[in-house]
Parts: structure tokens; sequence; C-alpha cells
């Protein structure tokens, strides 16, 4: 018993990489405007106002599988007041069908719409549009 | 002999010229609907005016009017300069130039910015003289315009939009405007405009179009000893839903509603000192898609009189 808690105890350690770690739980799956993609977008920390990051797993919404090597732009405006954000996020392939999006900027309080733009090379197009109350 | 303007002609003025001044970044993104030009007292040929407006953020109505306090600072310094010309007993012209500089501190990003905001021009039309007359109130019909010439939330540069003074929109702003005083040195100013502004594109290119936004302004108080003004009033905004394509934007009617207190000094004959102190009501269902603020300005305005 004594030797099965030390081996316990090695692998948690060992299961401890340090440094940044990835999401465990991905979003719930929602289905694109084309319902070709299924995307899983979630906030690496609680949404401010300011610079955001997003993290998204994106796969085929017929063969489940990731997209690795899609094309996404990601569009912030102020639906009530007309205007979009001061910055261009920047996309991130981590591969495997993630992706991070940082500089999402929300520039001041209210709702903000980030619209995700896909688009991969075997002609997949969908896009998402999420909706954020920032204070 | 003509008579000097008193405090409070200068105070329903300043009333008319600076309650409806909004945060850079509110008018920037959204359009103002500032309404109401300066106006100058019957006796008043021209005056030149220099208000300082200290502006912080307090939090913002949501898009369901409840109201949300803030969790980051943004902090603004604006200095309006401003102008009025008398070309006849019963038509005077005014023009505004803005400058802002922005502060915006998030939990983990800070950003300034600075620059000119968007001008303004004014005309006014006395039809029953101001302070009314016959028992009836003064009343004037006036025409506002903003020019684009601050920087838009397109053209920011910076991280967090601190950089952006203007909103980019040409805006028309007709509204009417009723003064009454009483010889006890009371007085009430209540104004209503239309702000009215050109349709163009959003980010994506879409046609997009900002309804009508009211103003309503009311203001009121005493004058003491002949030399000191002071007003409490309210100012309550609104405006449909944005259109985009043609279809309004869910749930994206705007409105606010402010508290003002106002302080005119009378130094000499032509020249005023200015308080103004302005505040978003922080209470849900008071405004919707709107931030809120709180405000805080002082001024000098010198005039020129017609028997200078």
């Amino acid at each position: 018993m004594r030797a099965l808690r030390c081996v316990l105890l090695v692998m948690c350690v060992a299961c401890d990489g340090g440094g940044e770690t990835p999401p465990t739980e991905d979003a719930p799956g929602i289905l694109g405007t084309e319902g070709t993609v299924l995307f899983s977008v979630r906030e690496v920390a609680p949404t401010q106002q300011g610079s955001n990051t997003f993290n998204a797993l994106l796969k085929s919404a017929r063969e489940s599988a990731p997209l690795t090597d899609a094309d996404i732009t990601v569009e912030v405006t102020m639906p009530a007041h007309g205007h979009s954000s001061s910055t261009i996020p920047v996309v991130r392939n981590l591969g495997e069908g993630r992706y991070d999006v940082d500089q999402v900027v929300f520039t001041m309080p209210g709702t903000w719409e980030v619209v995700w733009h896909v688009v991969t090379t075997s002609g997949i197009h969908d896009h998402q549009t999420y909706s954020y109350e920032i204070e | 002999m003509h008579a000097c303007p008193t405090p409070w002609l200068v105070l329903a003025g300043v009333v008319l010229a600076l309650v409806p001044a909004r945060s850079a970044q509110a008018s920037a993104c959204c359009g103002s609907s500032y309404g109401l030009g300066a106006r100058l007292a019957s006796a008043e040929d021209g005056a030149a005016t220099v208000m300082i407006r200290n502006s912080a953020a307090t939090g913002s109505w949501d898009a369901d009017a409840g109201f949300r306090r803030a969790r980051s600072l943004r902090h603004e310094l604006r200095m309006d300069v401003a102008g009025q010309l008398r070309l006849n007993r019963y038509f005077q012209v005014g023009a505004t130039a803005p400058f802002v500089s922005s502060t915006r501190i998030g939990l983990k990003d800070a950003d300034h910015g600075f620059g000119v905001g968007d001008a303004g021009v004014s005309g006014r039309l006395d039809v029953i003289p101001v302070g009314g007359e016959r028992g009836l109130p003064g009343v004037a019909f006036t025409l506002g315009m903003t020019l684009p010439t601050g920087r838009t939330p397109q053209d920011s540069t910076s991280r967090m939009g601190a950089d952006i003074t203007g909103a980019g929109l040409w805006e028309v702003r007709p509204g009417v405007t009723l003064e009454r005083s009483w010889l006890n040195g009371w007085f009430v100013v209540a104004s209503g405009a239309l702000a009215l502004r050109l349709p163009g594109t959003d980010a994506r290119g879409r046609w997009q179009q900002y309804q009508p936004r009211l103003n309503l302004t009311v203001a009121g108080g005493p004058t003491l000893r002949r030399s000191l003004a002071l007003a409490v009033g309210v100012t309550h905004e609104r405006e449909a839903a944005l259109l985009i394509d043609h279809v309004p934007v869910p749930r994206g009617e705007r409105a606010r509603t402010s508290a003002l207190a106002i302080a005119a000094w009378e130094l000499s004959e032509h020249w005023t000192v200015m308080a103004t102190s302005q505040a978003e009501v922080p209470i849900s269902r008071l405004g919707r898609n709107e931030e809120t603020l709180v405000s805080f300005s002082v001024g000098i305005r010198r005039v020129w009189l017609d028997y200078d």
C-alpha cells in the first residue's frame, strides 16, 4: 500500500507540467450558421473591458474531425453603438483544431459581438456570433 | 441705460451650452445629441468661453436597462473652447472646438490618448426675447451641427480605444428652447432637440443608420445677491435601435438620464466664472446601452456688450 501511495504521488507530480496549462474543458459545441462547423469557444479569463483572449476548438460538423487548417477571421463590434473595436484580433493555430485569439479588445462597457469566420482549404465556410456583456 | 446681463441669463446659457456635452467616448462612438447651442443674453454682442471638464465612468446601463457598476477605470479630461456672435437682435451663431485627453485602465491593460474632438456650430433664432414678455416665456429655435473632426473608433490605434475623440458622424440638431424668469430672481429653462445623422457603413461595410436621438432638458434655480445664479436640473436622451441593412439591432434602443447642478458667478459685467456637475443617475431603467459618467467642469466666460 505504501508503495502504491508513492507511485500515485510520483504520477501526480509528473502530471503537473507547470507553466501555462491548456484548457481542460471545452465549451459546448455550437453549430455555425452554415451548419458545416462545430464551434467550441471559451474565454481564457472572465471577459473584461480591455484586451481578452479566447480559445476555440473547431470541428467539421459532418465528420466531427478537428479543422487543423482553418483560416479564421474574428470581427469585434458593438452593435447598439455601431462601431468596431480599436484592434484587430490575432489568431494562432495551436494544432489539432485548437486556436487562440488574442487582442479581442472591448473598449467600453456594454454589449459586444464577436463574429468568427472560418474558411478551410477543403471548401468549408461558416461563421458564428458570440455576444458578451461587458461591465 | 443698457441693462447689465444678470447672472441667471448667463447661467441659463451655460445650461444650454454645457449640459449636453458628453465625454468623448460616449459621444465618440455613438453620436452626440448636444441639441442646444450656447446663447447670448440680449445685451451681449459676443462671448468667448473656455470650459475644462473632468469625467469618470461609474458603470453602464446594459441592453435590458440594468445598471452595472464599472469594473475598470476610465477617465477623461476635456477642454471646450466656444464662441458666440450676435448677428442682429434675433439671430446669433456659435462654434465649439473640443480637445480631449483620455485614460483607460482595465484589470490588466492601461492606455492613454488625446486629440481634437468633434467640432460644433450652432445658430439660434429668438422669437420671444430671453426671459419672456407679456406672461410668455422666451422662445427660441435652435439649430446645431456636429462636424466629424475627431478620431473615430475605426481610426483608433490605441489598444483600449483611449485615443477615440469623435464619432465620425455628421449630425444636425433642430430644437426649441423656452426660458422664463421672475422678478424674485428665479428662472426656469427647458429645451428639446432632435439629433439627426446621415447614414453610413459599419466596420463590416454594411449600411447603417443611427435613429434620431431626442434630448430633453429642464433646469431652474435662484439668483442670489444679483451676482450668483444656481440651478439644478435633469436631462434625458433616448433613441431607437441602430438600423443595420435596414434592420433594427435587437435590444439596441438607447437612453440615459442625468442630474445637473450648475453655478455661475458674475465677477464683473464682462467676466463670469462657471462650475457644473453632471452625473448619470445609476439606477436601473433610467438608461439603456449607455455608459454612466460623473463629471465636473469649471470655466470662464468673457462677453462683449453692445455698449462697450
